[in-house]
């Protein structure tokens, strides 16, 4: 008997062990002193290469307040989008168009109507009714979708061929993060994808900006950028590899549609 | 004092891990397959009558098979996003071939958003035409996630149809091999034959006595089917074949499946 209770004592105490052992984060490479150490990535060239660049425009208010299309017309979007001039934007991405099951989402009507391709990104869990994400249109043909939704972290996006000097295949994301956690899934998850031709245009809540941009530099080895207020609960969140730069983040408005204007380039 | 430590010991083994990996989970959805024939030429290529039926059994998942995508025969209509108008789900088309200025190829619509999706397309010099398979993954509202696709398989011959499932696997298990998986569609073979043969060696079964499927004004064959990854994992409590010959030469099939997670 004695016997049993000591095999079922040592499961216990295993089974505890193994339990933490999953609950804890991944750790972060740490320098000899202790503090993490921070990567060098090489300077862009200070001067501009116009030839190489592309727009994403990102329709927020920054307040993760409630679904965008709530007291906006998608119709405004979808006139913004065929009638633009000058550099058009290669993805046009609408923050919290939020999916409710059984309802048409805006984005399937401007698909139909002015002849784009849609992707919706979820960016919290799926409910049995409305699950949050960022609507996403582009004028160029899809080739590949990419994702992910584990452990609270969300991010998806799709490949299209940018038009740069060359035709270059890009992945751009989106994703919405509230916790570091989140971020350190998404590095699990897609450490090697986020290091080639791929950009994340996505939100961060301010609390957290700070840790999260240090992560994504010092461990992920990218370049973030953040944009917004402390007025507001989010910041625009541009993360870009090495390779690329984002040259300028403009606001603007469009009737009641609040946008930012993402400049990328792509210099090595 | 030994019975208190016995508690204590029962107490800790009900949350631990390998408690959990003796616990099951059941995920249900209910999923059809339907293959429109030509674009749905039989409704003269409108989609509300497709959408009417969809909305009539509220699927989780439909698997499309010959579905146009702004071909001159159908208007130059979006089809697909019209069914996912009408019905509010999210549609992922993949295209085939280009046919008649448009493109035709195989579909998949969800109620829920699916957050990656992939495809392969089989080109043979032996075959036809090409033809895509697609597939998505959802995150149901219950956390779980599932990956369900769509096929239609090349008919020429019975080894065409098995080198064509052949790299359908090859394709979706490269990077992924534990992500519960469902693959719905019509795969041009019939029970007991060399294809569904080779298709088992994989996937499941999952309706084992659907029925014949074809043609709908008096089915003899079943060419449509439920397969599952891994085996064992998924059942079907309830299933139903719906020969509608206003619709289709394929009956649709409706299913309520169940996928229990170890």
């Amino acid at each position: 008997m004695k016997k049993v209770y000591n095999i079922l004592m040592g499961a216990a105490v295993l089974s505890i062990f193994f339990s933490c052992q999953g609950g804890l984060p991944p750790q972060v490479e740490e320098g000899e002193g202790g503090e993490n150490t921070p990567v060098e990535l090489p300077e862009p060239p200070s001067k501009p290469n116009s030839a190489n660049q592309f727009y994403v425009d990102f329709f927020s208010t920054l307040e993760d307040e409630g679904y965008f299309f709530e007291t906006r017309d998608s119709g405004v979007a979808s006139e913004y989008v065929k009638g633009q001039t000058g550099m058009k934007s290669v993805v046009y991405m609408f923050d919290r168009a939020d999916f409710t099951v059984g309802v048409s989402h805006p984005f399937n009507k401007m698909s139909y109507d002015i002849n784009v391709y849609q992707f919706f990104a979820q960016t919290k869990p799926t409910t049995a009714t409305t699950t949050e994400g960022t609507g996403m249109v582009t004028r160029y043909i899809i080739s590949r979708y990419d994702g992910l939704a584990q452990n609270g972290a969300y991010m998806s996006g799709c490949t299209i061929p940018v038009p740069l000097n060359k035709s270059t295949p890009i992945c751009i994301y989106t994703t919405k993060i509230t916790s570091l956690a989140q971020m350190e899934e998404i590095y699990k998850a897609k450490s090697q994808a986020l290091q080639g031709d791929a950009v994340i245009i996505g939100t961060v809540d301010n609390k957290v900006k700070e840790e999260v941009t240090n992560y994504i530099k010092n461990t992920m080895a990218l370049r973030a950028e953040v944009y917004g207020s402390n007025d507001t609960k989010m910041d625009l969140l541009v993360v870009v590899p090495a390779s690329y730069v984002c040259r300028a983040v403009e606001d603007g408005m469009r009737v009641n549609l609040p946008y930012y204007r993402v400049l990328i380039e792509k210099w090595m | 004092m030994r019975v208190f430590t016995k508690y204590i010991i029962i107490a800790l083994l009900a949350f631990c891990p390998f408690a959990s990996a003796f616990g099951q989970k059941t995920v249900s959805l209910r999923v059809m397959s339907m293959n429109i024939r030509q674009g749905g030429e039989y409704a003269g290529h409108k989609s509300q009558p497709y959408s009417d039926l969809i909305k009539q059994y509220n699927p989780d998942v439909i698997a499309l098979q010959e579905v146009d995508y702004k071909t001159l025969r159908n208007g130059r209509r979006d089809w697909l996003n019209e069914v996912a108008m009408q019905t509010g789900m999210f549609p992922y088309f993949c295209k085939s071939i280009t046919y008649q200025d448009g493109g035709f190829g195989v579909a998949l619509l969800s109620k829920y958003p699916f957050y990656k999706c992939e495809k392969t397309v089989f080109v043979h010099d032996d075959t036809r035409e090409d033809r895509a398979t697609g597939w998505i993954y959802v995150q149901l509202p219950s956390g779980e996630t599932v990956r369900v696709g769509v096929v239609h398989l090349s008919l020429e011959t019975s080894q065409l149809t098995i080198q064509h499932f052949a790299t359908i696997n090859k394709a979706f298990f490269a990077e992924d091999t534990t992500t519960p998986a469902l693959m719905i569609g019509d795969y041009n073979a019939d029970k007991g034959s060399d294809p569904i043969n080779y298709v088992k060696n994989k996937w499941m079964d999952v309706i084992p006595d659907m029925g014949k499927t074809i043609p709908t004004s008096g089915p003899t064959r079943q060419l449509d089917w439920v397969m599952g990854y891994p085996k064992g994992a998924w059942k079907c409590t309830k299933h139903e074949v719906l020969a509608r010959t206003d619709m289709s030469d394929h009956c649709f099939i409706v299913a309520d499946v169940e996928l229990t997670i170890e």
